[in-house]
């Protein structure tokens, strides 16, 4: 994985909050997130998923390949959509790596929830 | 160089300390000023992150749970190396009396869960007049180094 230091000490620019662009893939939606989900910006999150979710999708998944900060705050928010998806939309997650694959894994949320490395895998899994 | 808020009790050169009050919106600050200290002091990066995510989650557990119904507390955070054992000492410190987790499914208790996956070693410490939760991570070995 990326040997990159967790934040770029050189510069002291604060980082970004949270952003999520909604990119429709035929019948699936993936939400691209980026930046850092915490207590504070947890809540954004948790109303763009359910904005997507509110589409009926027949999948929606949330990548967050490009988020370096997952808090327990951001995780019970992933774990809420997906109790609320159940049996209508298809909830995925794309993660890898330390900032967001392992405090899931940490928790046992690899265990509820479907995982993926790419967001190729989270799309085209049955 | 001393870091964080000043004037608070003659905090050594080179610990951490900020006081702030207790709320969501002020933590990313201080999660990033100790990423930058522990990086500095000499944790690996995975170190970091570990420290960085588990303190984070002491600090939103005391914004979450601390201060009941009372206008809003302060916390504490500190960190420091200590040479003698060889880690960093982070503590993060509350005034209030926390909650009993609420029976949501569990998911608030997910932050604890993290903290005690994060550290080899987690206490909490509650008190009359708060909580302080005390984590440590052992230094990585120098090179030539002294006995």
């Amino acid at each position: 994985m990326s040997s990159e230091p967790f934040h770029d000490a050189g510069t002291n620019q604060p980082a970004p909050g949270l952003s999520v662009l909604v990119v429709p893939h035929g019948e699936a939606v993936v939400l691209n997130v980026a930046g850092e989900i915490d207590l504070a910006t947890a809540p954004q999150l948790g109303e763009s998923i359910n904005a997507a979710m509110a589409q009926q999708p027949e999948t929606l998944v949330v990548d967050l390949s490009d988020v370096d900060f997952l808090a327990s705050a951001g995780m019970a928010v992933l774990i809420g959509c997906h109790q609320q998806a159940q049996g209508n939309v298809r909830f995925r997650i794309v993660a890898t790596g330390s900032a967001t694959f392992r405090p899931m894994e940490l928790t046992g949320m690899t265990e509820e929830i479907s995982i993926f490395p790419t967001r190729d895998e989270a799309l085209t899994a049955d | 160089m001393n870091l964080g808020q000043h004037d608070l009790d003659g905090v050594p050169e080179g610990d951490l300390h900020f006081r702030v009050p207790a709320a969501a919106g002020r933590l990313a600050g201080l999660r990033h000023a100790l990423a930058e200290w522990a990086g500095r002091v000499g944790l690996s990066d995975e170190d970091v992150e570990a420290l960085v995510l588990a303190s984070y989650e002491a600090m939103a557990n005391s914004v979450e749970h601390a201060y009941r119904d009372e206008t809003q507390g302060v916390l504490d955070l500190r960190a420091r190396v200590d040479d003698e054992q060889g880690r960093v000492v982070v503590t993060v410190t509350d005034y209030g009396q926390w909650k009993p987790p609420e029976p949501s499914g569990g998911l608030r208790g997910r932050g604890l869960s993290l903290i005690q996956g994060l550290t080899t070693t987690a206490t909490i410490t509650p008190t009359i007049d708060g909580t302080t939760v005390t984590m440590f991570w052992p230094m990585p070995e120098r090179t030539g180094d002294a006995s």
